[in-house]
């Protein structure tokens, strides 16, 4: 079975983030043109790398692996739109190459200087445990040393609308309580003397051939990173984090190291 | 990476419906080429042709086109190995499906609809439907696989990163099978896309050529099921192949351009050498990604030279289109059957060389000095891919 993983960082974005929140790192400007997604991702990262001390500005072979459950459906419809209002001719190729799922990776490895192993994943709201899989490939295949998990999503318009008249529609997550999160987790193979935590047991699988209930979006994309910081800030000992959604089981179990 | 067994493998494209047909496609170059007015509303569907699944071979029954397009290659891979679902659905089976279209939010008629706030009451349904899409869980609900699901959506990489992370699973001790590939289904929203970014072509697409013109886009679906080395043994089933290395890496470069030097591919392939023990001298031939867009062939052809000199150098996307999230995984089948066939098909759209590439690929069948060989894979977003497979008598 695969190894124990451990957790150099956590960052977490609760809001739509401000040019100032980034003043830290990178010019406001330099911004402009980042979706909503995208801008949320880029913050909980940019959190979870400065936790755990690493140096922005350096180019690195770190592993992205990316869970965007909806992906960027900011920019989906605003292609849709120019569609809609100005025609399939003068539709926008910007719009266009911002809805692709992989798009928030691009800005992740342009801004984070990542040159390691890329990939997304987007499967709704099991995406994170499959984020999460993919990084642990990562590091067991020895593609890179360091993998940064982020994971955010996008609230469909439509299906807010929509849930009106049908309460059971999931994915229309807006009132929901953290679906405007992102969260980033820095997970390594070995244990450094920056370690936050040790995911001793991680489990992410079928669990039940039951269809979708409905009922089970509180699983958001973030959830367990933002879980894991709020279980950090109150200085647990340990964690165990499980939920079922859309009969796909998540499991992450560990102990938090404060010896550091 | 130690090897991991193909049991079998399955495809569905404008060349080919299952495999032989699609042999038999890359020997002549016969595929479905059209216009797709009839697929796509769009008022551009008149001018720029596409590779489309031609009627008669879509699968009927539920789910999205993309959904039925899987299923149907990977019942072809189940029957290749002389294995069922039901057999599989007791193992630790799991999914790893690449796609672009089947995970986007592309329901555009229920979008015109809700802009204009007239939804009609079919849209919650419709919406319904597309939040419970996720393709490998939906695979995985139909045959009842109860090990680990993703849905891969790393753009034009997603089909080539799913056979690879389907192998790591295997290599991890996670699973004992895993059903993996890619598929996509024509849409809208990937062909006004394309177009509007002055990457399509009126014309029929034209590999590495100097007068290639850009990109036709293409549907299709291609699944390979991998099996650990003991649950080969266990199920009686001969491999059809080996999946022996895999790498990926990012070129944090442009949204839709590769790096013209490409460092990304670069690194992706030597990396995939490394997993697989092998150098460029092993390798019987590269399937490359070959959109035939100017910057696409433009960074392969450079990299190529660079890592992989005197390595016959073949694309498909002449007879299959750019089928977006299937690309990596049909070109993964394509390269299978060229091994276990012992010789390399033409590279079909190619015309003309091109001094500034440097690089002619294949241009008619010829027979393969290696039994294994690297398809890779390039993507918006700067992702890059390569998996290298070897043939059924590899290491034999």
């Amino acid at each position: 079975m695969a190894a124990e993983m451990y957790i150099e960082g956590i960052g977490v974005c609760t809001q739509t983030p401000q040019a100032q929140n980034f003043a830290s790192w990178f010019e406001g400007r330099r911004l402009r043109r980042l979706d909503e997604l995208s801008l949320k991702l880029l913050l909980a990262s940019c959190r979870a790398l400065d936790q755990a001390g690493v140096n922005m500005a350096e180019e690195k072979s770190f592993g992205l692996s990316l869970a965007v459950g909806a992906g960027s459906l900011q920019s989906t419809c605003k292609f849709m739109d120019s569609i809609l209002q100005d025609g399939d001719e003068l539709s926008s190729p910007t719009a266009f190459a911002g809805s692709v799922h992989n798009a928030a990776g691009l800005c992740l490895s342009l801004f984070l200087n990542l040159r390691g192993p890329c990939v997304t994943t987007g499967q709704f709201n099991h995406s994170f445990g499959a984020a999460l899989l993919t990084a642990q490939s990562f590091l067991h295949t020895k593609q890179a040393s360091y993998v940064l998990v982020a994971a955010g999503d996008s609230q469909n318009p439509v299906a807010r609308d929509l849930k009106a008249q049908s309460p059971g529609l999931i994915g229309a997550s807006a009132e929901e309580e953290g679906a405007s999160c992102a969260g980033a987790l820095l997970v390594s193979a070995k244990r450094t003397s920056r370690s936050l935590a040790k995911i001793a047991r991680f489990e992410f699988s079928v669990q039940e051939s039951s269809p979708a209930s409905g009922q089970d979006w509180q699983a958001l994309t973030a959830w367990p990173a933002v879980q894991l910081s709020h279980l950090l800030a109150r200085k647990e000992k340990d964690f165990k984090l499980s939920f079922v959604s859309q009969g796909v089981c998540t499991l992450l179990q560990g102990e938090f190291l404060y010896a550091n | 990476m130690s090897k991991v067994c193909i049991g079998g493998a399955g495809v569905l494209c404008a060349c080919g419906a299952g495999k032989d047909a699609l042999w038999n496609g890359l020997q002549t170059g016969r595929s479905y080429f059209t216009l797709p007015k009839d697929r796509v509303n769009s008022s551009l569907a008149d001018r720029y042709p596409v590779f489309l699944i031609p009627s008669q071979d879509i699968p009927c029954g539920p789910g999205s086109l993309s959904l039925r397009y899987f299923l149907a290659a990977a019942q072809e891979a189940f029957s290749q190995a002389g294995v069922t679902p039901q057999q599989l659905a007791q193992m630790r089976t799991g999914v790893c499906v690449g796609t672009s279209v089947d995970a986007s939010f592309h329901c555009f008629d229920t979008y015109s609809r809700w802009t204009n706030k007239n939804c009609l009451p079919q849209d919650v349904e419709i919406m319904q439907d597309y939040f419970s899409s996720s393709t490998a869980l939906a695979v995985a609900r139909r045959y009842g696989f109860k090990g680990p699901v993703q849905t891969v959506v790393t753009a034009c990489a997603s089909g080539t990163d799913a056979i690879g992370l389907a192998a790591s699973w295997l290599e991890m001790g996670l699973c004992d099978a895993v059903v993996c590939g890619g598929t996509d289904e024509m849409n809208l929203i990937p062909y006004d896309g394309f177009i509007r970014l002055l990457i399509s072509t009126k014309e029929k697409c034209k590999p590495f050529s100097k007068n290639r013109s850009g990109i036709n886009i293409g549907e299709g679906a291609a699944a390979l099921l991998l099996l650990s080395e003991q649950a080969a043994r266990q199920l009686g089933v001969r491999p059809a192949g080996y999946v022996l290395g895999y790498g990926n890496a990012c070129d944090g470069y442009h949204p839709t351009a590769p790096d013209p030097q490409g460092k990304g591919l670069s690194k992706a392939i030597s990396t995939a050498l490394e997993q697989a023990g092998l150098t460029a001298q092993n390798l019987g031939f590269v399937n490359a990604h070959a959109t035939a867009s100017q910057a696409n062939d433009a960074a392969e052809a450079f990299v190529f030279n660079r890592l992989l000199p005197g390595v016959p150098v073949t694309a498909t996307k002449g007879v299959t289109g750019h089928t977006l999230g299937a690309a990596g995984a049909v070109e993964a089948v394509i390269s299978l059957l060229c091994l276990n066939h012992g010789q390399l098909t033409p590279t079909w759209g190619f015309e003309e060389e091109d001094p500034a590439l440097s690089l002619v690929p294949v241009r008619q069948n010829t027979p393969l000095a290696h039994p294994c060989a690297l398809s890779c894979s390039l993507a918006f977003g700067g992702c890059n891919a390569a998996v290298i497979l070897g043939a059924a008598n590899y290491g034999g």
